[in-house]
């Protein structure tokens, strides 16, 4: 047998669900285990557990919002259909929430998607690439003239998501060390943002016409656009009313580090 | 080029010990980090990282070079990985005797490999290549395995002695690994240290292992035995002064606790340097 044949059967046999008879007799007797089968056991039961293990650190919340025993299902699940292709075991868990969009029957609890989305945008802003936030000086260099045309780019843990108020609730009472409750709040929604702010991952949520502002922008939109489509969120506003508004909206997300560069647009 | 025979007793940096770390100086020579653990585009983990690496000489040690596996070398990771060593300027780096997958997968285990002539060309030839593309030697780790391949050409520290004097690359030796799998498979540990090149060993593990009925696991979460004490201080009496560390990556102590398990370490190595070789 060749080392590409012996790496190819070894991995099946961890990955199936249980290993090739044919491998095995490959193997040397155990020197103290009954049996092969009982010592293959650590890779092949290893993976699995290693597999939640690993998932368990990025998905917190959702493992205690689901116990052990589901949170243990849904990952095997999840790394049957997609077994990792990362080098770095850092990233096997990024796929999870869009499985769980799509994967019955988790598919079927928007909550428990929600908090899979949520946990996911948190750690994604935690090792996140640095960016130097942008000072708000630059706005008073910029012209008045040429806001309408200015671009924002946001820094690379900046993310805006939607999920029912019940994942957020979750969230927050597993924070307080207090049980999450997926059926706690409805079936409504909000925008929430989430960004690092030096070292320290932040959310807050958006209300409706700041979540419309910062897809825009996030977008690539300019200033003035963004002023434009917020008059259909707010349609008996003053366009000026509307322009100040979104004013406000930028100089927070300056305050907060969101905004990196800015400048323009190219035509 | 810093000499891979460094002194000093190190530790594995893991992140819940940051805290003491960073509360002021600690009797600790230099810390071990997991490559992959800090192979992220940035945040908390790399800033906590240069912050202690300003303070302590690190070596570097990876779980992922897959360096037995028949896919071929992933030039991204050694990318990321010759970036982070241009960081932290490491002493030495290091990886296992092991694959992690193939076919584009990556299992995330040291999966074991067979000892044979086919498998050692393979590895020397792939071990030429890392060092080459890193500009650097790096040394490899004699893996726990739970299993072995019937029908291999030589046993385990001759492919490794092998693998060393044919690619130049250097060896950590891992004591609790020999000790688990001489427990598994039924050979002597202390018979396969005294096979090993003591010219190419460059660095010491030793860690806590799990007992089950029928076979021992590898998994860093216990104190370390009597037995692998033994064997380590047999490691220092052939080998010399190696930079030499305890890994613990789960059930974590207190950092008293495992402060003091190193200086039971320094306590053996002083004694260990008073035997004649």
């Amino acid at each position: 047998m060749t080392l590409a044949e012996l790496q190819a059967q070894f991995q099946s046999s961890v990955l199936g669900e249980a290993p090739e008879p044919n491998f095995l007799r490959r193997l040397s007797p155990p020197a103290r285990a009954e049996s092969i089968e009982q010592t293959f056991a650590v890779y092949h039961d290893g993976y699995r557990l290693r597999m939640v293990e690993f998932l368990a650190n990025d998905y917190p919340v959702l493992r205690e919002a689901l116990g052990d025993e589901d949170f243990s299902e849904l990952v095997l699940a999840y790394v049957s259909a997609e077994p990792s292709r990362w080098r770095n075991a850092r990233w096997i868990g990024a796929g999870l929430p869009e499985f769980m969009r799509v994967t019955p029957p988790y598919a079927e609890c928007a909550p428990l998607c929600g908090l899979g989305t949520l946990e996911a945008a948190l750690a994604r802003a935690f090792d996140c690439a640095d960016e130097t936030p942008l000072a708000v000086e630059i706005l008073g260099v910029t012209p008045q003239a040429d806001w309408p045309r200015l671009c924002f780019a946001f820094h690379p843990g900046v993310a805006l998501i939607e999920i029912p108020v019940t994942a957020l609730a979750c969230y927050e009472a597993a924070q307080k060390e207090e049980t999450p409750d997926l059926a706690a709040c409805g079936e409504d929604s909000l925008s929430l943002l989430i960004w690092r702010e030096g070292l320290d991952v932040q959310y807050r949520p958006l209300d409706a016409l700041e979540a419309l502002a910062l897809r825009e922008a996030l977008g690539g939109a300019p200033f003035g656009q963004i002023c434009s489509l917020l008059a259909f969120g707010r349609p008996g506003e003053s366009s000026e009313d509307l322009t100040m508004t979104a004013a406000g909206f930028l100089l927070s997300w300056f305050s907060e580090g969101l905004i990196v560069a800015a400048g323009p647009q190219t035509e | 080029m810093t000499s891979h025979r460094a002194q000093g007793l190190g530790l594995g940096l893991r992140a819940v010990y940051y805290p003491d770390i960073l509360s002021g100086p600690q009797p600790v020579d230099w810390f071990e980090i997991i490559s992959e653990n800090y192979m992220v585009p940035g945040g908390r983990p790399l800033a906590t990282l240069d912050r202690i690496r300003a303070d302590y000489p690190m070596r570097m040690h990876g779980i992922s070079l897959s360096i037995a596996s028949v896919d071929p070398l992933d030039f991204d990771y050694l990318r990321a990985l010759k970036n982070l060593a241009a960081r932290i300027q490491p002493e030495l780096v290091s990886d296992h005797l092991a694959w992690t997958g193939v076919k584009g997968l990556n299992l995330h285990d040291l999966l074991p490999v067979p000892y044979t002539d086919e498998a050692l060309g393979h590895c020397v030839e792939r071990v030429a290549r890392v060092q080459d593309f890193l500009g650097r030697r790096i040394a490899l780790e004699n893996p726990s395995t739970y299993v072995c391949f019937a029908g291999g050409d030589m046993s385990e520290p001759e492919f490794l002695g092998e693998l060393a004097r044919r690619a130049d690359c250097l060896l950590l030796l891992d004591v609790n690994n020999i000790y688990v799998s001489g427990y598994n498979h039924g050979f002597d540990a202390k018979a396969y240290v005294d096979l090993v090149p003591g010219d190419r060993v460059a660095q010491i593990h030793v860690a806590g292992h799990s007992h089950l009925p029928t076979h021992k696991i590898d998994t860093h979460d216990e104190p370390v035995c009597d037995d692998v004490w033994a064997l380590f201080a047999h490691a220092r009496e052939k080998f010399g002064a190696v930079p030499a560390m305890i890994e613990r990556d789960d059930n974590f102590p207190p950092w008293e606790e495992l402060l003091a398990e190193l200086a039971h370490m320094r306590r053996l190595a002083a004694l260990a340097e008073q035997v004649p070789a």
